[in-house]
């Protein structure tokens, strides 16, 4: 275990020298990566149901590509290939959890409180809640499109599916979030 | 025409090429109910974005900053050559001790018994004349402590 995790550790400082050579510095990489960030962030909470979570997976998504940075095309758009990573890092995340029988987070794993202000968290509070009864593939599609801001092509790039598929995905969870919120709505009036 | 949601969502969403958009334009002016369609994809894609848009503002945690910096320590060269890990996950475990780690361990618990040793021989004014030859050449005891010798080997190589 620790033999390979140090032969990981040689292979990510091999091909971060490998890269610098091939077209930018790692000093260059390592700033898009970083001006990156808070985008990253923002994927990862629409995925997440809450900051830390969404952090941690944040920190995996940047491990993974800074090893697997030889598998950045050149001309590649870095954007969507960290997007790609961490929908990826966030799948297998996923799986884990189902493997373990953690369905879902514990219900006191919500917002922490000290993030922001206590009404502007309400209205991403209901937002998160709604997006995390979606099926994972309608989550992908809605947090691409309608957080990120990514054109239908872009998203279907980095879910790696075709354009219909996403249009139908996308379709299919505005529907049900449309219906989570209005129903959320209406709970708050009742 | 009837327009199907996915092709109204892909209107909303300003998907569609030039003459698409120009039907779906004449055919809403003639349709509130279309145009009402339209509205709650607008609505709702606003609603997503003004949620999460908040994450964008706040500040980037600085485990992450260094993650993504991995390759450029702030203090490396200019070429960058020097890779820093970040501390937590990415970092290797140490390797298991071996013979090494552990005779290092022994002999700094050894020393640190003899130390202890050597302190309680003061205290007790029982240690030996070489000792206090070495560390405490000042003292002058009669009293000599067999018990203490291979102590004072090590306490005058410490002194």
């Amino acid at each position: 275990m620790n033999t390979r995790i140090r032969t990981e550790e040689n292979l990510l400082a091999r091909r971060i020298i490998e890269h610098e050579t091939m077209s930018d510095t790692s000093e260059e990489i390592g700033e898009r990566i970083a001006s990156l960030l808070p985008r990253l962030r923002r994927f990862a909470r629409s995925l997440s149901r809450n900051q830390h979570d969404a952090d941690d997976l944040v920190q995996t998504a940047v491990e993974r590509a800074w090893r697997h940075l030889d598998q950045l095309r050149p001309g590649a758009k870095l954007a969507s290939w960290m997007f790609g990573i961490m929908k990826n890092a966030w799948l297998d995340n996923l799986r884990t959890r189902r493997r373990r029988g953690e369905v879902a987070l514990p219900e006191d794993s919500g917002e922490h409180p000290a993030v922001s202000h206590v009404d502007t968290e309400a209205g991403l509070w209901a937002v998160s809640e709604a997006m995390n009864k979606l099926p994972e593939e309608q989550r992908l599609a809605v947090a691409l499109v309608l957080v990120e801001g990514m054109s239908y092509k872009e998203a279907a790039g980095v879910l790696e599916i075709p354009m219909g598929t996403l249009t139908s995905r996308l379709a299919r969870g505005r529907t049900a979030l449309a219906a989570e919120l209005a129903d959320e709505a209406r709970g708050d009036i009742a | 025409v009837k327009y199907d949601d996915e092709t109204l969502m892909a209107y909303a969403d300003g998907e569609l090429d030039a003459a698409q958009r120009a039907q779906i334009d004449a055919a809403i002016a003639q349709d509130p109910g279309l145009a009402l369609r339209v509205q709650e994809h607008r609505a709702l894609r606003a609603r997503m974005t003004g949620a999460f848009s908040r994450v964008l503002d706040q500040p980037v945690p600085d485990r992450l900053e260094v993650a993504a910096r991995v390759g450029t320590p702030a203090d490396a060269p200019a070429r960058g050559n020097v890779i820093k890990f970040p501390a937590r996950s990415a970092r290797a475990p140490s390797p298991p001790w071996r013979a090494r780690e552990w005779i290092a361990m022994a002999a700094s618990l050894l020393l640190g018994v003899l130390c202890h040793g050597a302190c309680s021989c003061r205290q007790t004014q029982r240690s030996s004349r070489r000792a206090r030859a070495v560390c405490w050449p000042e003292a002058s005891s009669p009293a000599h402590s067999r018990a203490s010798s291979p102590a004072n080997k090590a306490v005058k190589s410490e002194c």
